[in-house]
């Protein structure tokens, strides 16, 4: 990680993606189990790159290289909430060029457990996805989403153990 | 497997094109399209800030490598003003179409905006567009700005003509391909000059 901000820091445009490739799957799976939808998920993980991109264009080069970019995009992607599309229709849209189908089902277990994390409180959800489905710590998820260290860890408590029931109640 | 270990495997892979959209949404990528105008087709290069370049096909890569040297991705123009492409080229004039300048200087800058001016159907000499942006000796510095216009067709530097008669110069394939444009649009250098 410290590498990847040296590297930012040193020269944005080059490392940027990396950053991308780094970072943008666990971004893109936690904001999807966290809305539940696969094409918002998208949208928002492309938005907030695309933001903190910009932000750091303006940023200092010791500022970038003392960043933990990890929890800061989460910050960006969790402040961008659901009025993140009005800059949608500015930005160019990528085009496939291949005629192949979907290569990225989703799996099938997808729609059993949106059902499941659906039944959770949104704080209860996101403080789930983000300690065990990203591997944040609990220090990160209380900066990241401005709630106490001890909220935090009520609402994963809470979160799995409704979790357990749902699926007990499965079966 | 318990709760814990369960929701650890609920990741999958990134999703394609997000790479590619987070290029083009950065400008660390620009985008191109191809549009139909009056001298066949040509490539379009975008970012979300506007139109970057046109270009004839042929050898477009290379060129587009050696001026602005970003990545290019197929894509669809941004939604907002994508519509106004397809009628700048028509046109000749970018109208609402927002252009992004900025890999040319401020002078180049006084000269492309002083050259959208000029109407379909008409043409004006290198000369008067020095006196346009107050700087009548600059002529040869007008005709150089002009040979690097970015966005040729949707800013008509194909509208700017010798004071002597002669055709001048065309970045988009040449002085021939500048007498067909200006046929096409209705204006017959020869007689006008």
């Amino acid at each position: 990680m410290d590498d990847l901000a040296n590297a930012l820091a040193t020269d944005l445009d080059a490392t940027f993606p990396k950053v991308v490739e780094s970072l943008g799957t666990q971004l893109f799976w936690g904001l999807r189990r966290i809305c539940g939808d696969h094409q918002e998920a998208e949208d928002l993980t492309q938005e907030t790159f695309i933001r903190a991109f910009r932000a750091l264009d303006g940023y200092e080069a010791e500022r970038i290289r003392a960043m933990d970019l990890r929890p800061w995009l989460w910050t960006i992607a969790m402040n961008l909430g659901r009025n993140h599309l009005r800059d949608r229709s500015r930005r160019p849209t990528y085009v496939e060029m291949t005629d192949s189908g979907r290569e990225d089902p989703e799996p099938v277990d997808d729609v059993e457990w949106d059902r499941r994390l659906s039944v959770l409180s949104d704080h209860q959800r996101t403080a789930v996805v983000l300690r065990h489905v990203v591997g944040l710590g609990v220090v990160e998820i209380s900066e990241i989403t401005g709630r106490p260290e001890g909220t935090v860890k009520a609402d994963v408590h809470r979160g799995l153990t409704r979790l357990r029931k749902t699926i007990e109640e499965e079966t | 497997m318990n709760i814990e270990d369960q929701l650890q495997q609920l990741s999958g892979h990134l999703p394609r094109g997000l790479t590619e959209g987070v290029a083009l949404g950065t400008g660390l990528a620009q985008g191109y399209d191809f549009y139909e105008s009056a001298i066949g087709q040509v490539i379009v290069t975008f970012n979300p800030d506007g139109v970057s370049s046109v270009d004839i096909a042929d050898g477009f890569e290379d060129r587009y490598q050696d001026r602005f040297g970003r990545p290019l991705i197929r894509a669809e123009a941004p939604s907002a003003w994508g519509r106004h492409i397809s009628e700048a080229i028509e046109r000749g004039t970018p109208g609402k179409l927002p252009v992004d300048l900025r890999s040319v200087t401020d002078f180049q800058k006084r000269v492309l905006h002083t050259t959208a001016t000029i109407p379909k159907g008409e043409v004006r000499p290198y000369g008067w567009v020095a006196r346009e942006i107050d700087n009548p000796r600059a002529v040869r510095a007008v005709g150089t700005a002009l040979a690097h216009n970015p966005v040729p067709l949707i800013i008509p530097c194909h509208r700017v003509v010798r004071s002597d008669g002669q055709i001048g110069n065309y970045s988009l394939g040449g002085p021939h391909i500048k007498v067909d444009l200006l046929q096409h649009e209705g204006a017959y250098p020869q007689k006008l000059l």
